[in-house]
């Protein structure tokens, strides 16, 4: 079995008893794979991604990455090969420097100044912000955080990227870089998002969930294509499947207003 | 809600220009660390009549300010915030005391005056002193310089994430303030029977952002201990630092430098 593996079987998983978040999760994800997962807002992808990261424990069920089964005794070694990227990248920088914020990963995990340095410029390199090495987080555009969030995982040369609604928050240019990014990058990918045609360019695969289960697991293109399955969940087509959305700017058509 | 944005900026402020380079931010934050503790020590053992050689104690700050490039008009603005307590300290010195020291054209100057002004000098320079340090010195670099000298892990440790955190809980305080003062313009602050919700609110709100930072923090391998950055160690210029600082508050605190200067006229 390939390293690069997880495999998610049965997982199920909830704060109260009456109301369970994730129902009987099956999949599992392999080299190449890019996962993308969406479902309206509330159907658990986050929780999803923070189940395989370590971050919620009491699940029923097993995850297991790579040889490794989840436990809390092998979360040190399992988060060390899984990068997660926070939605607000606020929560992900937290040192004065993205210099620094990018080095506390390698310096947790003991290499020395030199090796940390080789890391950090490296990642840097791959993303193509060299130029914020010495900025300080506050300072930065949402765009920039977001590239130095994601400078910061890879810092850790980790197997897998998780991926928590990357786009949100950016500028049309910023999200064509990091769709180029995320294109560049040789990892497994499970990316929960909304921005349909962000997975249409970035995932080979798609997990739809809908009331905290998988209700349909495929390739983008068959599910991102099929508008009755999208809408019976609280989707829709991504934009650039839309066609003629009837949606034209006329400034001199009388329109209603609503009198509160 | 202007104060609490002031806040925010007054801390991000302070990381800029500890970040600036100087020749005073490119000393070895022990050695700086080092000579703020002499500093203060020396200042604060001048007797409490001594106003005189207290004031020679300037020149410490003065030359920092002055080779530092950090502002002065600044520092004592802020410094006007704590000015009250200072003076708090010495202001009841002169009822207590009243043993007449010595005369001042016509007026009876007192011990208790004298004491209470060498009290209220010694506060304004030590903190000037701690002041300078944060001016010059990151936080990462002071917590580097306490861990060299074997401070508990758990104390840098808190010292580096309160700093962190100070700022998380103040914009949440901000967002929080600012929502509510948009939807109550005619109000001057905040009506004190909504106080119990919102501060409610701010504890939750902070607990979920200082949880999401941890989250992100053990995500990258923290496990309690914080990794700092490795520093050069320490040069020559570190020590003759240490070594002039340490020799000039000597002098001044350990000879009348004034009577010496006015030996030197009369």
């Amino acid at each position: 079995m390939s390293h690069h593996h997880i495999i998610c079987s049965n997982v199920s998983f909830s704060y109260d008893k009456n109301a369970e978040i994730l129902h009987d999760i099956s999949f599992s994800a392999g080299h190449d794979d890019a996962i993308g997962i969406i479902g309206a807002n509330g159907v658990g992808k986050s929780t999803l991604l923070r189940i395989l990261v370590g971050l919620e424990m009491d699940f029923t069920g097993e995850v297991t990455v790579g040889e490794i089964k989840v436990t809390k005794k092998t979360l040190p070694r399992i988060r060390e090969k899984i990068g997660y990227v926070f939605q607000d990248s606020e929560n992900q920088l937290f040192m004065p420097t993205v210099y620094e914020d990018i080095a506390f990963a390698p310096r947790n995990y003991g290499l020395d100044a030199e090796q940390v340095d080789e890391r950090v410029r490296h990642a840097l390199d791959l993303i193509g912000i060299e130029y914020l090495k010495n900025k300080q987080p506050y300072k930065m555009s949402g765009g920039e955080k977001k590239l130095a969030a994601i400078a910061t995982i890879l810092a850790m040369t980790p197997d897998v990227i998780l991926m928590d609604e990357p786009t949100i928050a950016l500028d049309p240019r910023n999200r064509r870089r990091l769709i180029n990014i995320l294109n560049s990058l040789d990892h497994i990918k499970i990316i929960a998002s909304h921005d349909l045609d962000m997975v249409l360019e970035t995932c080979n695969r798609v997990l739809l969930m809908s009331e905290g289960k998988i209700i349909a697991d495929g390739k983008t293109r068959e599910i991102l294509t099929n508008k009755e399955l999208l809408e019976a969940n609280g989707l829709e087509l991504p934009f650039c499947l839309q066609g003629d959305t009837g949606i034209s700017y006329k400034p001199d058509v009388p329109h209603e207003h609503i009198h509160l | 809600m202007g104060k609490i944005s002031d806040a925010i900026y007054e801390v991000h402020y302070m990381d800029t220009i500890a970040s600036k380079d100087s020749p005073v931010h490119r000393v070895h934050p022990l050695a700086k660390l080092i000579v703020t503790v002499a500093y203060i020590w020396f200042t604060v053992s001048f007797s409490k009549f001594n106003v005189t050689g207290l004031i020679t104690m300037v020149v410490y700050p003065v030359a920092l300010f002055s080779v530092s490039g950090v502002s002065f008009g600044h520092s004592i603005k802020k410094l006007r915030i704590i000015l009250p307590l200072v003076i708090l300290m010495g202001i009841f010195n002169p009822i207590f005391d009243r043993e007449p020291r010595f005369m001042l054209y016509g007026l009876t100057v007192t011990d208790g005056m004298v004491s209470g002004l060498t009290l209220i000098i010694k506060g304004m320079l030590t903190v000037l002193g701690a002041y300078l340090l944060i001016s010059t010195t990151r936080i990462e670099s002071i917590c580097y310089a306490l861990n060299i000298l074997h401070v508990p892990e758990i104390l840098v440790t808190q010292i580096l994430l309160t700093y962190r955190y100070i700022t998380v809980l103040l914009s949440e305080a901000n967002h929080i303030f600012e929502a509510y003062s948009l939807r109550a313009p005619f109000q001057k602050g905040i009506a004190h029977k909504v106080w119990g919700s919102l501060i409610g609110q701010l504890i939750f709100r902070s607990i979920d952002r200082a949880t999401a930072l941890y989250d992100s923090m053990v995500l990258r391998g923290y496990n309690g201990n914080f990794r700092h950055s490795q520093l050069p160690g320490a040069r020559l210029k570190d020590f003759s630092y240490v070594f002039i600082w340490g020799a000039v508050f000597s002098v001044l605190r350990f000879t009348s430098l004034t009577t010496l200067i006015g030996s030197l006229f009369v």
